[in-house]
């Protein structure tokens, strides 16, 4: 049990750089104002070699790492392929050969047969790396056969293409997604504390009232009990599923308290929470695809 | 799992249906049948934002001539005279007639009982008929940016001019403000006057110089509600609904019937839509649905416990017991059949779903929040200590 519940050096360093990098970038902008742009370029995280923390060696990052990594990440919902390509470039040599953004596909239940899902396929430079531990280990050109744009910042396309992945790869991938969800729903509970302090009504904070403050502490119970559930997926190779799917699911469930604690605000396009949301909903899918 | 027919079978209010009622559903049948717009029943998907305003626009109208508009509003302004019963079977047959939605909800079934209760006899001549007609869309300007929960701390003021009065301020959120050409508007006419009696309520006109709305963006991406802006709007003195400083007891009979059976039965025959989609989604795909029969069930409670708000109607009571739970419990079980939608990830029926679950997150919200809801089931239905 007590193996790998403190994330190590490589995590935390990257962990930090990455928030410095992000919040440098995005700090406190609203993500509505950056969800459809491109707020922090690659070659920021590229020339700082981040890409490449995944790659197996000496002082490569462990998954418990690379959690650490991604929900430092999903925090600030950044339009930017970095944890698919640290995935892509861990278990692909082909992957590793290219210098910039790498993606994957996922299978995607609930589309038309023999589509597949790829985050950030069709953006500058990204290619598909089509073999991860498992299938032929090369990349393709991007292949889009359409577009969806339910959540901005996931830039999600739908291919032709399968990555073909190992048991482990896709167990990765999929405990990174979720930790990134978490990251989300962390970010966004913290904004909702900070509202709730803020905003007024009958001449007191609204985070005053029980009815608000208990549902705030619910989502912290849900945050706590999702970083944990990661740990778990982390820790059980037999049994990752039930704690990735805990941990997504929890994420959403903060994300749908948050649009409630902001009221009539919480349901506006501009107040953003709703990105983060449908980051999360959409990597409910991918985590699916992946098939866990 | 129930069939289609089994549904239709069930009577909607506790009582016995009369043979008055039966008939009334057949006309209503029949007349759907012919009405509904083949249009909106065919090709709904392609219509433009535009065709869609205009066949809603075309449907209040259509109501009205079909004698089917404002049904438990009594004859004597212009409504059918029939009760809560009659206005819940017709919402139902509409729905499954795929009838669209007017514009007219807010004018029905928020101003007209409100111009009954407490217009005057001018007030109801001059603005019922343009309601039932579907000739003017209504909005309620009610909440403002600093003023949502917390109704009775508006800021928007009225100040009385010779002949009426001049009102300033913001309002946001106001559903519909930018096809409205009136507004049921809370605003404060007196500024030295306590809490609660300092308000009045207006019939504002939207076609003057001094109102504007601008819609903003919700989180599904459309655009249903504004923010309004008035600068030295006029209001005539016979534009008053109500006297001056009753304005929150006015507004307070609107949040009923907001809250209410009638908004409860169009709430319920959309959500009917929605879950019987989910049940045709999971049919065949067992064991992986379970929670759609529990969903099943809480829906036909929903639809029983409108019943028996409507049978209670001449006991104060227990319809308002009744009646308090209503909005809580549809609005969060939607949000449950909409999230459960999604997740089920029905190949057909994605678009739907992603949408539906968005739109469904303002359930808890407006009308009052839940939360607000709570407050009021804990202090005044339960009488709890404040
Ligand atoms: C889609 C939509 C359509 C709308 N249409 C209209 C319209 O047509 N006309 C109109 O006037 N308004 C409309 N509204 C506004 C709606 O009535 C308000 O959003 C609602 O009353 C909440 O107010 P608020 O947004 O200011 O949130 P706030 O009052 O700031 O509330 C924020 C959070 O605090 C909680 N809270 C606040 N006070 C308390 C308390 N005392 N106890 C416990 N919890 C509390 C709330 O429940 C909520 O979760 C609409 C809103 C939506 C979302």
């Amino acid at each position: 049990m007590s193996v790998n519940i403190l994330a190590g050096e490589v995590g935390v360093v990257a962990a930090t750089a990455l928030r410095e990098l992000a919040a440098r970038a995005v700090g406190v902008l609203p993500v509505a104002e950056y969800a459809d742009g491109a707020p922090l370029p690659w070659s920021v995280v590229g020339d700082g070699g981040w890409d490449l923390v995944g790659v197996p060696g000496d002082g490569a990052a462990s998954l418990r790492d690379l959690v650490e990594i991604a929900q430092t990440w999903g925090e600030f919902c950044v339009p930017l392929p970095l944890l698919p390509t640290i995935l892509a470039k861990r278990w692909s040599a082909a992957a590793r050969e290219r210098t910039g953004p790498v993606t994957v596909s996922v299978a995607a239940p609930g589309r038309p047969p023999g589509r597949f899902l790829a985050p950030y396929l069709g953006e500058p430079e990204v290619v598909l790396a089509l073999g991860l531990g498992a299938g032929e280990d090369r990349v393709a050109p991007p292949a889009v056969a359409a577009r969806d744009g339910f959540a901005p910042t996931l830039r999600l396309a739908e291919t032709d293409l399968r990555s073909a992945f190992s048991a482990e790869a896709a167990r990765e991938q999929a405990v990174v997604w979720a930790a990134e969800a978490v990251g989300c729903a962390r970010r966004t509970l913290r904004d909702s504390v900070g509202y709730a302090r803020d905003r007024h009504q009958f001449d007191r904070p609204i985070g005053s009232f029980q009815a608000v403050k208990h549902r705030l502490a619910r989502a912290h119970e849900q945050v706590e009990l999702a970083e944990s559930a990661l740990l778990w997926a982390v820790a059980a190779p037999a049994d990752t599923a039930r704690p990735v799917r805990f941990a997504v699911d929890s994420s959403i469930g903060v994300l749908q308290t948050a649009i409630q604690v902001h009221g009539g605000m919480g349901f506006t396009w501009e107040m953003g929470i709703h990105f983060f949301l449908r980051h999360v909903l959409t990597l409910r899918e991918l985590v699916r695809g992946v098939g866990l | 799992m129930r069939t289609e027919q089994g549904r239709g079978d069930r009577a909607v209010t506790t009582t016995a249906a009369t043979g008055a009622a039966d008939a009334f559903r057949l006309r209503a049948e029949q007349w759907l049948g012919r009405s509904v717009p083949e249009r909106w029943k065919a090709e709904r998907g392609a219509l433009s934002e535009a065709e869609i305003d205009e066949i809603r626009l075309e449907w209040d109208r259509r109501l009205f001539r079909g004698g089917f508009a404002g049904i438990s509003l009594p004859a004597e302004y212009g409504g059918q005279g029939l009760g809560l019963r009659e206005e819940v079977a017709f919402h139902e047959l509409a729905a499954r007639a795929h009838a669209p939605e007017g514009f007219g909800r807010i004018g029905k079934i928020l101003v007209a009982p409100a111009l009954i209760a407490d217009g005057t006899q001018a007030q109801r001549a001059r603005y019922l008929p343009p309601i039932l007609r579907g000739d003017h869309v209504w909005c309620q300007g009610f909440s403002e940016p600093g003023a949502g929960s917390d109704l009775a701390s508006v800021s928007t003021v009225a100040r009385a001019v010779p002949g009426g009065y001049l009102v300033r301020g913001q309002k946001v959120w106001t559903s519909f403000a930018d096809k409205a050409r009136k507004c049921l508007l809370l605003a404060k006419s007196d500024p030295e006057a306590p809490r609660y009696r300092n308000l009045t309520m207006f019939l504002v006109d939207m076609d003057q110089p001094g109102v504007t709305a601008s819609p903003i963006r919700q989180i599904s991406g459309a655009s249903h509600f504004s923010e309004v802006f008035f600068e030295n709007a006029f209001v005539a003195e016979e534009d008053r609904l109500g006297p001056e400083g009753e304005g929150w007891r006015v507004a307070m009979g609107v949040l009923n019937h907001e809250r209410g059976a009638v908004e409860g039965v169009t709430r319920y025959v959309e959500m009917r839509g929605d879950l019987d989609r989910l049940i045709a989604c999971c049919a065949g795909r067992a064991g992986t649905c379970s929670p759609v029969a529990d969903f099943d069930t809480r829906l036909e409670l929903v639809r029983w416990q409108i019943s028996k708000t409507v049978a209670y109607q001449e006991d104060q009571a227990r319809s308002a017991a009744a009646a308090s739970v209503l909005k809580v419990t549809w609005s969060e079980l939607w949000q449950e059949i909409a999230e459960y939608g999604l997740g089920a990830a029905c190949p057909d029926h994605h678009a739907h779903w992603r949408n539906q679950y968005l739109e469904t997150r303002a359930t808890s919200i407006y009308s009052g929040s839940n939360e607000i809801q709570r407050n009021v089931i804990g202090d005044r239905i339960l009488g709890l200590p404040r």
